[in-house]
């Protein structure tokens, strides 16, 4: 359960250093499963367009499963028309379109239905770009839905901490660093 | 050893193979080779060079200009010779030149560039870029390759480039330049404050990016998370990171008493989240020194807007929007208000009144020290603020402002802190702003401002009295600001909780009803039967 304050460390700290506040009372702190599993951190994001997507969370999918996946967007700015470019990642096979495009009413939902298939094991992903026109300006908002194919596993060989596991960087344990290679020039 | 060091080289061969096929065109070293080093004992010689990375520029939609790319220099980063270990350490300058000294007959040494900022003494800082994906949190590190040193001085020079092809980026590259741009910007980000406060001592700082990092940016807890998945990349957007950063100066410097979240420019926030989020996209504007915030989404789209603009869709205290381009028009030079003030002045309310106040932190508790200052102008204050259709502020409660431009649905928000008299009635959580999930919109917490009457233990008590049927009250109890009791059960239609209350302080007992910012059941406002207003009575008893 996710929630929005950072609390339960605050309220120890200032339990310890203050010696006067008892955060919960004892009644509750004896029978805790009344109480939230309180997300602690508080996140504070940066801000985005005003296009908004609903849709059901995909169950895992088998190979050669067919996922049918409705997206819902909203746009609560006074826009022009929403763009929408759905795009699938190599575990997966798109087979319905790719773009489409609304007139937009404002808090309306459009309905897009994607349509694609379990190519191989991996996680895969649903990658979203809605863009809207507002003011003759282009506002994008990129969505990403994650997609499970069959049951994968993560893969990497290691030899006295050196560890390969994706092409580009090095993972160099021993020494605490992911070690990229730099082009390098002696002039 | 023979046989390990026999495996190593090979995995490094294969390494090697794999990296040689990716890169933007330049040469790229293979991977260094490790613990083939040999420590010269000769007289000590020069290595010297520069550490520069691409920045792929955004375009003014926002988009990534990958035509426009260019080499900047690391600043202040570490820098390091290896040997087997680290051998010798220095920091970067300003331009990214580095000098190390190492023995003459050294063989097999490489030159490290780290993706750490690190500075002990008066000023100090720590800022490291962390991989979040393949062993989370490690160190991100660009290695040049191994060199013998014979007896003459050297000149060794890393980029570290970006890693695409033409638009896109291949899956077997590294994206090196990535956490070299995030260092650029919060190097930046930190000048501001250097500037204004020279012996600042910046807490321990950590980015967490990788290339397939899905899980957001933003701040949290001395941690600043940076997206790097294509879908939507960060390490490029000035603007994003100079946000993120500046959400991490009111916490190191001030404080934030925002709950987060999610937010647009247009939302009706809650007025601890309209402050927070203003402030980091002005600063972002400040750091960067251009008003059009842009944000890179995927590939080839953006997201921008005007910082300095006036034309907030729904003007007010209550509004992101508004409070950044209060702020902003205060530091700027731009000629549509007569404020010229650079940072000084905001540090210094940011600083020394915010953090203090024993109300929560909002554009009340800056605007009402900032304009006592003696350098400011309150009238001109108060034109600006009325602009935003924001009355002038006469005290950290917002004691004598209107609703201004805000339509009140089926719950009046005021008074924003609520002075009545225990027990208080009819105080209504509202989910009328709840414009999308993850929004914290206004109204959904109330505030209820006393003084403790005596010390001594006191039983706080919200109950149901109206509105929805499953409710799920709760409570937090802040006293200067820091939260010092809480009330979050289950418990159907009511809470309840016991805190020690010293005599004669402030504190600000905030309600809620959960069922509105419940992020497991996200709560929609427009649902049939949606019932946005939520009533309780509270109390509060000696015990």
């Amino acid at each position: 359960m996710k929630k929005f304050y950072l609390l339960p460390s605050l309220l120890a700290l200032s339990f310890l250093l203050m010696g006067m506040s008892k955060p919960i009372e004892k009644e509750t702190l004896a029978t805790p499963q009344v109480q939230k599993s309180v997300e602690r951190k508080t996140h504070y994001t940066k801000p985005h367009a005003g296009i908004y997507l609903d849709y059901q969370r995909p169950d895992n999918l088998q190979i050669d499963d067919r996922l049918e996946l409705q997206l819902n967007f909203k746009v609560r700015d006074q826009a022009e028309q929403l763009q929408i470019e759905v795009s699938v990642s190599e575990a997966l096979l798109l087979e319905s379109g790719s773009k489409f495009e609304f007139e937009t009413v404002i808090n309306k939902f459009n309905s897009v239905t994607v349509v694609a298939t379990g190519l191989k094991e991996g996680s895969a992903r649903i990658n979203v770009g809605a863009t809207i026109l507002v003011a003759g300006r282009y506002q994008s908002r990129s969505f990403s839905i994650p997609v499970i194919v069959g049951e994968p596993t993560q893969s990497k060989s290691t030899v006295t901490g050196v560890v390969i596991s994706k092409p580009g960087y090095r993972v160099d344990e021993a020494q605490g660093v992911v070690s990229m290679p730099a082009v390098e020039t002696s002039e | 050893m023979k046989f390990n060091y026999l495996i190593k080289l090979a995995i490094l061969c294969l390494f090697a193979s794999l990296v040689s096929c990716g890169g933007s065109g330049g040469s790229s070293n293979p991977v260094t080779a490790i613990g083939s080093c040999t420590l010269g004992t000769g007289t000590d010689l020069s290595v010297s060079g520069t550490i520069k990375f691409e920045r792929i520029p955004l375009q003014s939609s926002g988009a990534l200009n990958f035509n426009a790319i260019t080499s900047q220099p690391a600043n202040a980063i570490q820098v390091e010779a290896v040997c087997n270990s680290v051998i010798a350490a220095t920091t970067t300058d300003d331009n990214g030149l580095y000098t190390l000294s190492l023995p003459s007959g050294t063989q097999g040494v490489f030159i490290r560039a780290k993706a750490q900022m690190i500075k002990t003494g008066i000023p100090s800082w720590n800022v490291e870029i962390k991989n979040s994906s393949q062993s989370s949190g490690l160190l991100f590190a660009l290695d040049g390759s191994p060199f013998n040193l014979e007896g003459l001085d050297v000149t060794r020079n890393l980029l570290a480039t970006a890693g695409n092809v033409g638009s896109s980026y291949p899956n077997n590259a590294a994206r090196a330049a990535a956490p070299f741009a995030i260092l650029d910007t919060i190097y930046k980000s930190m000048q501001l404050v250097l500037s204004v406060e020279p012996n600042a001592v910046f807490p321990a700082l950590d980015v967490i990016w990788s290339d397939d990092n899905e899980d957001g940016t933003y701040y949290t807890n001395n941690q600043i998370n940076i997206l790097g998945s294509t879908v939507d990349t960060d390490e490029f957007d000035e603007h994003v990171i100079a946000h993120e950063w500046g959400h991490y100066y009111q916490d190191a410097f001030s404080r934030d008493n925002s709950v987060g979240g999610s937010h647009t420019l247009r939302d009706i926030l809650d007025i601890r989240v309209a402050f927070s989020e203003g402030f980091g996209n002005a600063y972002s504007a400040m750091v960067t020194g251009n008003t059009i915030y842009k944000d890179s989404q995927g590939l080839s789209s953006g997201f921008s807007f005007d910082v300095e603009s006036n034309n907030c869709i729904n003007k007010g205290w209550f509004s992101e929007c508004s409070v950044q381009s209060v702020l902003y028009d205060f530091f700027d030079a731009i000629n549509d208000d007569v404020f010229s003030l650079g940072f000084d002045e905001i540090h210094g309310v940011m600083t020394s009144n915010v953090p203090t106040s024993s109300s929560l932190t909002s554009i009340f508790s800056f605007i009402n020290h900032f304009k006592n200052l003696t350098s400011i102008n309150a009238a001109a204050v108060d034109n600006l603020l009325a602009v935003q259709t924001i009355d002038s502020i006469t005290d950290d409660y917002a004691t004598g402002v209107s609703d201004g431009g805000y339509i009140i649905g089926s719950t009046d928000v005021f008074p924003i802190y609520d002075t009545r008299a225990f027990p208080l009635t009819d105080v209504c959580s509202t989910g009328d702003n709840i414009s999308a999930e993850e929004v914290y919109g206004l109204g959904v917490s109330r505030f209820i401002r006393f003084t403790a009457p005596s010390s001594g233990n006191y039983r706080f008590t919200a109950n149901w009295t109206s509105g929805l049927n499953v409710s799920d009250p709760d409570m937090y109890l802040f006293r200067n600001g820091t939260i010092v009791a809480a009330g979050q059960s289950v418990v159907n239609r009511s809470e309840s909780f016991v805190s020690n209350l010293v005599a004669g302080s402030e504190y600000i007992l905030e309600v809620l009803e959960y069922t509105y910012v419940n992020l497991d059941v996200p709560y929609n406002r427009s649902a049939s039967g949606a019932i946005n207003k939520t009533c309780f009575t509270v109390s509060r008893a000696p015990i």
